[in-house]
């Protein structure tokens, strides 16, 4: 059990190090993406496009070099969480925009990107769970 | 589910946190450009546009502009979404024809024919890149709706074709 623990907090840190960094390389693109969602005041759309990639960078890499696992897994799943419901709004309010979840403008929403999204928060839930479970674990990325 | 754990979590997300604002401050400093953190959006766009030397028209101008008869609309989006709908007497020029050839497209205006370039909304850089696209070639009066088609319709403006 314990390498399905260290397992999923890997690929769940490195995918986010991965879709922050494509987006910090972007950040004009991933504030089109943000505006276009239309659940941000227009004045934050650039304060957003900055700190949310780089809070999926520094805690991808948290969970990646096994440190401050909690609070990293804490915070990913919780963005995860957020993004499927965003996800789920615009569907819902029939909005065309793209997912922007792994940098540029990517794919537009639908149902394949918010199965994607649900897969990746359950190899999330199960990061959290192993942080939390206690132990060691020395995996690292 | 979970076994109690030996000091709280959630100073790791203070600490994590922190330097994430640290961290995206150094490189929005490093950009060539850096962004506003407390900009407001459009009006950031809306700069751009005139930063590059372009006239820029609210849907409210270009209105009054459309009346007036003084520029070509020039619709700088996909086929099928010009074909869908546009302001009406627009004339399609695909922004992929910056990588095409402009000439062919350019042929057909004077050089100094007014035109007015428009995309889909205000994160859309075609209209822009397009538009830059004829002044390197040569033409003078040049204007961009930076709102598009979407600051178009809100505004009550026209559409032609489509349904």
């Amino acid at each position: 059990m314990r390498a399905v623990f260290t397992l999923s907090r890997l690929v769940f840190g490195a995918l986010f190090v991965y879709a922050g960094a494509e987006k910090v390389m972007d950040a004009q693109t991933f504030a089109a993406v943000i505006f276009n969602y239309q659940v941000l005041p227009a004045k934050m759309v650039y304060g957003a496009a900055m700190l949310l990639p780089a809070l999926e960078v520094v805690c991808g890499l948290a969970l990646c070099a096994g440190t401050l696992v909690r609070g990293a897994a804490v915070v990913l799943n919780v963005l995860m969480a957020v993004f499927m419901a965003l996800m789920g709004w615009v569907m819902a309010r029939g909005l065309d925009v793209t997912c922007g979840c792994f940098g540029g403008a990517g794919q537009a929403v639908s149902k394949e990107t918010l199965v994607r999204d649900a897969v990746i928060l359950f190899v999330g839930l199960v990061a959290l769970w192993g942080a939390f479970r206690g132990g060691e674990d020395s995996g690292r990325c | 589910m979970f076994q109690q754990a030996r000091r709280p979590w959630w100073p790791d997300v203070v600490v994590l946190t922190v330097i994430s604002i640290m961290a995206a401050w150094v490189v929005n400093v490093a950009r060539p450009q850096p962004l506003p953190w407390w900009g407001d959006y459009k009006a950031v766009k809306v700069q751009e546009a005139a930063r590059k030397g372009l006239e820029v028209l609210t849907p409210a101008q270009a209105m009054e502009a459309l009346k007036a008869g003084t520029w070509v609309f020039v619709d700088a989006r996909e086929p099928d979404e010009f074909a869908a709908g546009h302001i009406p007497g627009a004339v399609h020029i695909s922004a992929e024809a910056l990588l095409t050839g402009l000439d062919a497209a350019a042929q057909a205006f004077p050089k100094d024919k007014p035109l007015l370039f428009y995309c889909g909304g205000i994160s859309c850089p075609k209209s822009k890149d397009l538009a830059e696209g004829f002044k390197q070639m040569g033409f003078t009066a040049l204007a961009v709706m930076p709102e598009g088609m979407d600051g178009w319709i809100a505004a009550g403006g026209a559409v032609e074709g489509g349904n």
